[in-house]
């Protein structure tokens, strides 16, 4: 043990981290000589050896984070430096992986979600001919997710960043065969690009200003921001993150990469890599502290996703689509904490969300499983006396979403809430009353939607006809949704405020991180125990008013086409229209344009062609002098030997 | 220098006509064997010169270079003549400028 002490933090060396980035990365390299062998071996003894080899490896990566998680102190940072990546004179980037008490919960839910999924996939993707491959992308994914969580710079941040973005395309466009989900995986990686380009910038800017990459020394050397390029910096990452964690202006990718598997929903665009937006925004927590002007712009921005997005997840029929635009809602409430400061709170609902909503969408799975992939909820209901467990699943998810007491969807959006209240903005004086209300009311909103969503599913009288080849749903599905039911019951106790006597565990635990952030506190308590009995009633009455609506409802008033408001809700507010219709015309109108007369004809066609066409005379004048006669060239070798003559007689 | 004198300057000077002559026998004509001719003429031009600084000089290492050079220009010979009886079994011919191989 080595320690070195640094301002605040003890730094202390461990070799364990690398092996939490390298086990799914040793098992996707083995699945992938397993994908290309040539053996005797059937196509299911394959299957069962490579959801082995990764679920071992999801394990092993999950057992090392919670050792790691289970050493760790406040105020303590396990180290590994394994070498330098990048050494030139100015830049220096080495390739070090840092565990504080952030990244620490941060990878151990992450990778005890991963794994749950690993196992529930080797069911829900069985049979399927890409089996193989899907556990080599999946493996993939999670390596390159804990590379962005556990790297100590930036820099190294963004290799996982783009990993995450990779294996998010390559499991959208899983089924390849059909161009509609190619078409979703090229959308989600184009408008990641997009956002890729704020995240460059800011590395680009915050590497001149401090000459280091590391979060450590970014932390030091904060004071050599000035106040706008502070806002500046802040707003380029924060362009990155609307795109990773889908917010306005860019979360259009997100209800589209629902053409992939269903866990690679569940896993990757709803509890971990659309987080990595968050993670991201935390993680620079002083730069967005020192900055309100940012704070503000990324409080305003996330409340009204998490508005707009639970708008039109009311009117949804696709059960996917509904979920999609629930974790787009999501987000946006992290994001809200993000911006008023409580960056506790933000993390504490990544952390509840990613339970619950994994395993909505992991139960959501089991239905579409047991449906023959049936992802309209018009066309199910009372489902719950056929698939008992899984509607228990979905209602203890489904309530903990609501934020309906005691499950942890409340704890940690009232924690949210709470901050959004009583974080004092020193910029727009009723702005934390503008953004509590939004918030209440999208929590009504969540509240209705999920509610409907399940009552649609479960109760009334069954409206498909897929019944009839329904087979039980195998232990590997079952036992990974029972124990995420569970996480989403309990996780949320981590948090239950110091108002109602809890211990608020993980503000505590979480404050070795924040350190440079004062610690705010109120005096507030009894103001706060109103606020979440509201909270409670909000979510009690969204969840009433779903039942008077849909639990009778007509199954001819629901294939009715939606009017008026509805129809715009319906619709998504025609965004994806908006955006095909402006942006996408403008840039293939541009780009006709340039091919056609710009740039692509007229200077580098003629100028590539008149290149060639300089060449090719050229050698045809060479071709002459080459006649393939000995003579010739022994003359050519007496003239140069000449000149060569002439030469030095005449130096001399 | 007296006019009908012999020295050292009349041998190179003869060397190089010689030598002339043979270069542009080698560059103009197309029959192989008077290619070859021209080539033996070069070489013995350039025997001459240094037979000539040998003699000037008064040191024997000119004359040993010159042996040197008959043997090897006369292997030299024994290869020419060898190419030119493939060259007349395959093209039936001694014209040189029918060989053009070395342009592909």
């Amino acid at each position: 043990m080595n320690n070195l002490e640094s301002t605040h933090h003890f730094l202390i060396a461990n070799t364990w981290i690398i092996w939490i980035v390298l086990a799914p990365l040793v098992g996707a390299l083995i699945n992938t000589g397993l994908f290309f062998s040539q053996n005797t071996l059937t196509q299911s003894q394959k299957q069962k050896i490579s959801a082995i080899i990764a679920c071992t490896a999801a394990g092993m990566a999950f057992l090392i984070s919670f050792f790691l998680f289970w050493h760790m102190h406040s105020q303590t940072i396990f180290v590994q430096t394994l070498f330098t990546w990048i050494n030139s004179s100015v830049f220096k980037v080495r390739f070090a992986l840092n565990v504080d008490s952030l990244s620490s919960i941060m990878i151990v839910f992450i990778t005890f979600v991963a794994f749950c999924i690993h196992v529930y996939s080797s069911g829900y993707m069985d049979h399927d001919e890409g089996f193989i491959r899907y556990f080599i992308f999946l493996n993939l994914f999670l390596s390159s997710m804990a590379l962005l969580i556990l790297s100590s710079n930036l820099l190294l941040m963004f290799i996982g960043w783009e990993g995450v973005g990779i294996c998010s395309y390559l499991l959208i466009s899983f089924w390849y065969q059909d161009p509609k989900n190619v078409q979703a995986g090229e959308k989600a990686i184009l408008l990641n690009r997009i956002g890729d380009v704020g995240f460059l910038l800011g590395l680009i800017v915050v590497f001149s200003t401090i000459h280091s990459f590391n979060f450590i020394d970014l932390e030091a050397h904060r004071h050599l921001f000035s106040p706008g390029l502070l806002t500046f910096v802040d707003l380029c990452f924060f362009w990155g993150a609307t795109a990773k964690s889908a917010q306005i202006p860019l979360y259009v990718w997100l209800p589209d990469a629902m053409a992939g598997p269903t866990p690679v929903s569940a896993l990757i665009h709803a509890a971990t890599m659309v987080t990595a937006g968050v993670y991201l925004l935390v993680r620079l927590n002083i730069l967005y502290f020192l900055s309100p002007e940012a704070s503000c712009v990324i409080a305003i921005t996330g409340v009204l996703t998490a508005f707009f997005a639970a708008t039109v997840a009311t009117v949804q029929n696709d059960m996917k689509k509904i979920l999609a635009y629930s974790t787009i809602s999501q987000l946006g409430y992290m994001m809200l904490a993000v911006g008023v400061g409580d960056y506790a709170s933000g993390i504490f609902h990544l952390i509840s969300h990613g339970f619950f909503k994994a395993c909505l969408f992991l139960s959501a799975g089991a239905v579409m499983h047991l449906l023959m992939q049936e992802q309209d909820i018009r066309k199910m209901g009372g489902l719950l006396k056929t698939f008992p467990l899984t509607a228990l699943v979905f209602l203890v998810s489904g309530l903990a979403l609501a934020g309906f007491p005691p499950f942890s969807g409340f704890f940690s959006k009232d924690a949210i809430l709470w901050g959004a209240f009583s974080h004092p903005n020193p910029l727009i004086p009723w702005l934390p009353t503008a953004l509590y209300t939004m918030g209440l009311i999208t929590a009504f909103l969540t509240a209705f939607y999920i509610s409907r969503m399940i009552i649609l599913i479960f109760w009334g009288e069954y409206r498909g006809n897929a019944l009839n080849h329904t087979h039980s749903l195998p232990w590997v599905m079952s036992v990974p949704m029972v124990i995420l039911a569970i996480g989403s019951l309990i996780v949320g106790w981590i948090g239950i405020p110091k108002a109602i006597g809890g211990k608020d565990w993980i503000n505590h635990f979480l404050h070795s991180t924040f350190f440079l952030i004062p610690r705010f506190t109120t005096n507030q308590d009894h103001l706060q125990v109103v606020l979440m009995l509201i909270s409670t009633l909000v979510s009690a009455s969204g969840i009433i008013l779903a039942w008077i609506r849909y639990v009778r409802y007509p199954k001819t008033r629901l294939e009715n086409q939606p009017q008026g408001f509805l129809k715009l809700l319906d619709h998504k507010y025609y965004i994806d229209e908006f955006y095909q219709k402006t942006i996408g015309r403008c840039t293939s109108w541009v780009a006709g344009w340039i091919s056609e007369w710009g740039i692509e004809n007229q200077i580098l066609g003629r100028l590539v062609d008149n290149i060639a066409l300089f060449f090719e005379k050229l050698s045809k004048g060479y071709q002459k002098i080459q006649s393939g006669l000995v003579r010739n060239y022994l003359f050519y070798m007496i003239l140069g030997a000449a000149v060569f003559f002439i030469v030095f007689v005449c130096n001399h | 220098m007296i006019w009908g004198s012999v020295g050292p300057v009349q041998y190179l000077d003869l060397a190089l006509i010689l030598f002339g002559i043979g270069t542009i026998g080698v560059l103009t004509r197309k029959n192989f064997f008077i290619l070859l001719m021209s080539l033996e003429l070069m070489l013995n031009s350039v025997n001459l010169s240094l037979i000539v600084f040998s003699k000037f000089y008064g040191n024997t290492d000119g004359n040993i270079l010159v042996l040197f050079v008959i043997a090897i220009s006369a292997s030299e010979v024994c290869v020419g003549l060898a190419i030119l009886i493939a060259m007349v079994r395959i093209r039936n011919s001694v014209d040189v400028d029918l060989w053009r191989e070395l342009k592909h």
